[in-house]
């Protein structure tokens, strides 16, 4: 069952083109990783399927709603929409539970200490059980991010979709961030990762998209893409980043 | 009447003008800052333009000015305004326009990725803005608006000249007859002004100790 749906999506800046023609399927419990090297629209493909972008031309369906249909709020779409951030962007002013608790509170609609569970939940679920009322700025980079994982999956979204979500940080500490993410691949967590982590994309990614200038230069599962890539511009990347 | 004593309680009378005039045009500074600079940060462009126009009208002109328009000007087109509602009218126009620039200012600081996490959330405008960003932004306000605080306390100062029996009038009043006290007078009108607005420094000091989160 396919969960997001791109069809001939184009995005331009000016004259400026970002998306030239994108198209993919991503289906139920998928890990699909995007590579591909910067300024390819790698993560403007994410923002457009959550409506953070407006899209020029093509459809987007997730979960069978049109992200182009003015029918369609923005509040359906981004609650089966889950988005974590390269730079974490937790609020700072709310502890960690609180950053977990606002949209199921604000959004949802749920009471105080269904909430409250539910956040205390998932903390719990990315190891930062003790650090519920912690401030973001009291935690690591990669506590950052975890917690940020946790308060995108409070919205029990369709979709999780990743945007570079470890290049901010050290290298000794993107572990911590991406055995959160193999967890939630796991548990069949239909995922969309915007990544550098090739290792993360073999081992874990159930299909890889390897972009550049703005159109789809390759795709299958990860042996193929990764292991015996056809086309010349993913090789020489490929030859770069590994 | 003679001496310094005796001036005492046309001072403090003269002190409790001051200080509501300085009040109601604070508050008047507030709601107009908050209103047009939640609005300039918000509305597209073309909305911010009208509004930074009057922002900038009101920021270039002598304040001192706009009292004598508003308070000499003014009934001649048949609207009677007294010394005070002119003097606290004018603060509070020329603190607003101030206000909301501190407002929009705090407001457009706070990152984009903010807005976006928020958004990605599910979170509509309003609770964006006022969940997210207006917390952090109350933050960065605080300092400036002490500051316009203190500008409106000792601006309010020219209001003794449209006739309104401020701290300063009382104490040029009593000079006037008895100069001989005017040294201790001043000094003790200076002071006046200092120790109102000093412990509003002292208290917004302790409010951002208590808001910086660790």
């Amino acid at each position: 069952m396919t969960i997001v749906s791109l069809a001939h999506v184009k995005k331009s800046y000016g004259a400026h083109t970002v998306l030239a023609d994108i198209s993919l399927d991503v289906g139920q419990g998928e890990v699909c990783c995007i590579i591909g090297p910067s300024g390819s629209g790698k993560s403007t493909v994410l923002r457009c399927i959550n409506r953070l972008v407006p899209i020029d031309a093509g459809e987007i369906i997730v979960d069978g709603l049109s992200v182009t249909d003015p029918g369609v709020s923005d509040v359906a779409l981004r609650r089966r929409v889950g988005m974590v951030f390269q730079q974490f962007n937790l609020f700072p002013h709310l502890t960690a539970l609180d950053n977990v608790m606002l949209a199921p509170r604000k959004v949802r609609g749920l009471d105080a200490a269904a909430a409250r569970e539910l956040g205390l939940g998932l903390l719990a679920k990315v190891g930062l059980g003790e650090k519920a009322a912690s401030y973001p700025a009291q935690l690591s980079g990669g506590q950052q991010q975890r917690v940020a994982i946790a308060r995108a999956l409070a919205m029990e979204p369709r979709v999780m979709l990743f945007d570079e979500a470890t290049s901010a940080l050290d290298p000794e500490i993107t572990g911590e961030v991406l055995a959160v993410m193999k967890q939630l691949a796991r548990e069949h967590i239909t995922m969309i990762c915007v990544t550098h982590e090739m290792g993360f994309a073999r081992e874990v990614g159930t299909h890889v998209i390897f972009m550049d200038g703005g159109v789809v230069v390759e795709e299958g599962p990860p042996s193929e893409v990764l292991g015996a890539p056809k086309h010349e511009r993913t090789r020489s990347f490929l030859a770069k980043v590994l | 009447m003679h001496g310094y004593a005796s001036a005492l309680p046309a001072l403090l009378r003269g002190l409790g003008v001051t200080f509501a005039i300085a009040s109601v045009a604070m508050i008047v500074a507030v709601v107009l800052g908050f209103a047009f600079g939640i609005v300039r940060s918000q509305a597209p462009r073309a909305f911010d333009l009208p509004i930074l126009a009057v922002v900038e009208f009101f920021r270039g002109i002598p304040l001192l000015v706009l009292m004598y328009f508003l308070f000499f000007g003014l009934p001649q087109l048949g609207v009677r305004t007294s010394g005070g509602v002119a003097a606290v009218a004018a603060l509070g126009l020329y603190a607003g326009a101030l206000g909301s620039e501190i407002v929009r200012g705090a407001i457009v600081s706070i990152p984009r990725g903010q807005r976006e996490a928020a958004a990605a959330l599910g979170l509509g405008r309003a609770q964006s803005l006022g969940l997210v960003i207006l917390p952090q932004a109350l933050r960065r306000m605080l300092p400036p608006f002490v500051a316009l605080f203190a500008l409106i306390v000792e601006s309010s100062s020219l209001a003794s000249l449209i006739g309104v029996s401020d701290l300063l009038e009382a104490a040029r009043q009593h000079v006037e007859s008895d100069d001989a006290v005017a040294l201790p007078i001043y000094l003790t009108v200076l002071v006046a002004y200092f120790l109102i607005n000093f412990p509003v420094s002292l208290l917004s000091r302790r409010l951002e100790r208590r808001l910086a989160r660790p």
